[in-house]
């Protein structure tokens, strides 16, 4: 998943201009590993919630985190929905899919893609669905 | 109301026309039948639509006899069953389809509804100044909302729906939220340096979030 063969990186300066430019509230709280934190306002609720995206995840995967407000868990499990168990990031596509590639700038995906699922989160505590596009359980996609 | 049955078994019928005087044939049996077979091809929408355009009737056109519920209900039957509309879209597609084609029917004079039945025409005694009222209210309705897919506020668009079905209309929560993440993302949106995600017709200026298409599932 993302491991970006045949894909040049691109430079961290471009990532800190680009996310300077694009998000200019999100704080490079780490400029080696390249973590930014920061407020983000994705519906009309009102709710502020706290961005932390980290770059360089876990296998050179960008990964995104609401750190603030607690999130709600799903009925019987221990993560929100749409979170990775293993740590509570975010999960933000499929890896069939992978849209994700290094040469692309974290300012025009994981963070955009981050705040349309806090949009998705608020509308599934309001309704009890999930209204994005997903995959299913079985590995399918459902919309 | 007097009713003859029928000499066959069909279960035709035969009722008076008040206005007229005259006997009619109906078949109520066979059209409810071919209705619950109908609706339940259609993902049981047709009797929605029936709903709301006898809805759109009463509030537009209160106190007026033309067009009687029946032909509503006859008009939106034969729209399904001729194959002209598909089964596909949200409720607000749907109703917008089924006003289309209906507007896309009205002429000069009274339109023509057959009897899903019978195939007789059941509007010989719409009068031309109820007719034309009908097919305003239609042109105002229509109007209205087309106004409300380019609406990218949810709470605009209820308003405007609103008008359209009279003051007692409401969305569900999922319904709202179903129309808020249809306008806010469809296939492509824009997220504001606030992190706010916008449809991408905003003037609002944002970043564009390059094709993103599934949310994949939990680990």
């Amino acid at each position: 998943m993302g491991s970006g063969k045949g894909h040049q990186a691109v430079p961290p300066i471009h990532q800190i201009l680009a996310m300077t430019r694009d998000f200019p509230t999100m704080q490079l709280i780490d400029r080696r590993h390249l973590v930014w934190r920061g407020p983000i306002e994705p519906t009309s609720s009102g709710i502020v919630y706290t961005l932390e995206v980290h770059a360089r995840g876990k296998r050179g995967v960008p990964k995104a985190w609401i750190r603030k407000p607690a999130l709600v868990k799903k009925p019987g499990s221990r993560v929100p929905p749409h979170c990775f168990v293993e740590d509570q990031s975010l999960c933000l596509y499929h890896h069939r899919e992978n849209p994700w590639q290094p040469d692309l700038l974290v300012a025009e995906t994981i963070v955009p893609w981050a705040c349309g699922w806090v949009l998705f989160y608020e509308q599934w505590l309001e309704t009890g669905v999930w209204l994005g596009p997903e995959y299913d359980h079985a590995g399918d996609k459902v919309a | 109301m007097p009713v003859i049955r029928g000499e066959d078994k069909t279960g035709l019928l035969r009722i008076p026309d008040r206005e007229w005087k005259r006997w009619d044939d109906t078949q109520p049996i066979g059209y409810a039948v071919a209705l619950t077979d109908l609706n339940a091809d259609f993902d049981k929408k047709i009797r929605a639509m029936i709903r709301m355009v006898k809805r759109i009737r009463n509030v537009h056109l209160s106190g007026q006899r033309h067009p009687k519920s029946f032909w509503i209900e006859a008009a939106v039957f034969n729209l399904f069953r001729s194959g002209r509309l598909e089964n596909e879209g949200s409720d607000a597609d749907r109703i917008l389809a089924v006003l289309e084609a209906l507007r896309a029917d009205c002429g000069a004079t009274p339109m023509r509804i057959a009897d899903p039945c019978l195939g007789r025409n059941l509007t010989d005694s719409w009068a031309q100044e109820d007719y034309d009222k009908f097919v305003a209210v239609l042109d105002k309705v229509l109007g209205w909302i087309h106004g409300i897919a380019n609406e990218a506020d949810v709470d605009k668009a209820v308003a405007a729906w609103r008008k359209v079905f009279g003051d007692a209309f409401d969305m569900t929560a999922e319904a709202k939220a179903e129309a808020a993440r249809a306008s806010a993302l469809g296939t492509a949106a824009k997220v504001t340096e606030t992190g706010l995600v916008i449809p991408l017709t905003d003037p609002r200026p944002g970043t564009v979030a390059r094709p993103h298409t599934y949310y994949g599932s939990n680990g």
